[in-house]
């Protein structure tokens, strides 16, 4: 069975059908998620809301062989929500700080650095294109913006990364 | 270039996956279960409860438009437009307005009238003034004193930045916005410093709702301690709205914030602890409540204090 199938499925309640359409994209969520955060509890608890609110609403996607792009886009908005709300808590307690047993490897920090140097929308547009290789109709479906602002994004994104790396390069 | 884009790519791929990743999107479809099969069982709940409510509104309308009494003691309320009614509180709760949709609780403010004051609250639609408050709901309890909103179709609420300004009332002790999980509902609390007596009136053209505040004498035997039925507390997020939904057997369920910033769901507040173990129980046991409960002792006018699950 194909996933347009088994979204079908999914969307006409077939509980079975939905578990296994997660179990394909939730590395891919996790990775997204991860990219916003960088730590493993906060990306697993964006995991965790995008496919609940996927599975509470998945009877409102009209056609299934959008189901990839619905659930990323789920997974952008419970993301950036994440981020947002996590600006307005004060944690009391310190173990959101203490977690740095596991280090990330470093081309993944360098991947983070990089990222630092784009906003928010430039970074999802970037992520969404080159390391999910997601083509940009569907990145301006995933973010309600017209595709000539998605074509403009990536250019400017791009270009902001080149300076960077470039002036990287110069001081090694 | 093309060659840093890929290692970027490769090392986004080589974001480590958890363990834990399989069982926490199976935690998410489970939640996702319970939430189907309460949905369900609120839909029922709701169509009858509106039923009896439109039903003592009725009446109310009725009365309000006919009794002479009763309209020469609306003649100086503080709305714009045309009174709508008062709104009649049955235990506590009561609500009004219409159902509609795509509605924002654009702003707040506070008004002083002597040892008074009035709350009103204000709605747009399409960035116009709203003419009919949209459908809403107020509750008010007490442990600490606490009005409650609920204003359906609401998509948007820009009156949070106003929630500041309510603060400064000496009757306000906190105001914050409570978390839905149904994204046409705007829900909020106000704590009240001290007892209250209230009023909430609704008005038309344009829509507004005016709560009235003035300060109210309660007896000593009123303020006894209570202990309060409830659950740990968590940061705002959806991880409260699935705790609210797993109490909506309980009879006096609410979503508090306690003195820490973190949000809690009480399932009831009793007059001895006894009482209170008791209704704890019989949550975990016949209704098969499985988050975590405490008791918590708490004073009249206390807000309530931070719990950490273990």
């Amino acid at each position: 069975m194909n996933q347009t199938e088994r979204a079908q499925r999914a969307i006409s309640g077939d509980e079975d059908s939905f578990t296994l359409l997660i179990q394909e994209s939730r590395e891919k969520i996790y990775r997204m998620a991860f990219t916003y955060v960088r730590n493993k509890e906060d990306a697993l608890e964006i995991v965790q809301e995008t496919v609940y609110r996927a599975f509470i609403s998945i009877h409102k996607l009209k056609q299934p062989q959008y189901f990839q792009t619905w659930l990323i886009k789920i997974a952008v908005n419970c993301a950036l929500d994440h981020i947002r709300k996590a600006k307005k808590i004060v944690y009391m307690d310190k173990e959101h700080e203490g977690n740095y047993e596991q280090k990330p490897r470093e081309d993944v920090i360098d991947l983070h650095d990089a990222l630092d140097q784009l906003d928010e929308k430039s970074r999802t547009v970037i992520m969404l294109r080159y390391f999910e290789d997601m083509p940009i109709k569907d990145i301006s479906d995933v973010l309600d913006i017209p595709l000539s602002s998605v074509k403009s994004i990536i250019y400017r994104g791009l270009e902001k990364l080149k300076v960077n790396i470039g002036e990287r390069e110069s001081l090694g | 270039m093309d060659k840093k884009l890929d290692d970027y790519k490769q090392a986004y791929h080589d974001i480590e996956i958890p363990e834990e990743l399989a069982a926490v999107t199976e935690q998410a479809i489970e939640r996702g279960k319970l939430h189907r099969k309460h949905a369900k069982a609120r839909t029922r709940w709701v169509k009858h409860a509106g039923v009896s409510v439109a039903a003592v509104f009725v009446l109310f309308t009725v009365s309000v438009n006919t009794m002479p009494a009763f309209a020469s003691a609306l003649e100086n309320v503080p709305g714009l437009g045309k009174l709508v009614k008062i709104l009649q509180f049955n235990k506590g709760s009561a609500g009004g307005g219409t159902p509609q949709d795509a509605v924002d609780v654009s702003f707040i403010t506070v008004q002083k009238q002597g040892d008074q004051e009035n709350i009103i609250l204000n709605f747009t639609q399409d960035n116009e003034v709203q003419q009919n408050a949209s459908s809403f709901h107020v509750s008010f309890t007490e442990y600490p004193n606490t009005m409650t909103f609920a204003v359906g179709g609401a998509r948007r609420f820009s009156a949070v930045k106003d929630f500041e300004t309510l603060k400064q009332s000496p009757y306000i002790e906190d105001a914050y916005e409570i978390i839905s999980l149904d994204d046409s509902l705007v829900r909020f609390n106000v704590t009240f410093t001290e007892a209250i007596a209230y009023e909430v009136k609704e008005y038309k053209q344009p829509a507004q709702v005016v709560i009235t505040i003035s300060p109210k004498e309660v007896t000593p035997e009123e303020q006894q301690p209570v202990y309060s039925v409830r659950t740990a507390s968590v940061p705002y997020g959806e991880t409260l709205g699935v705790m609210e939904e797993s109490l909506l057997v309980a009879d006096n369920m609410r979503v508090l914030k306690d003195k820490q910033g973190g949000y809690f769901v009480e399932a009831g507040y009793y007059r001895t602890e006894a009482e209170a173990q008791e209704k704890m129980k019989q949550l975990k046991d016949e209704f098969g409540v499985v988050e975590p409960l405490f008791v918590e002792k708490r004073e009249y006018l206390e807000v309530p204090g931070g719990i950490v699950a273990r």
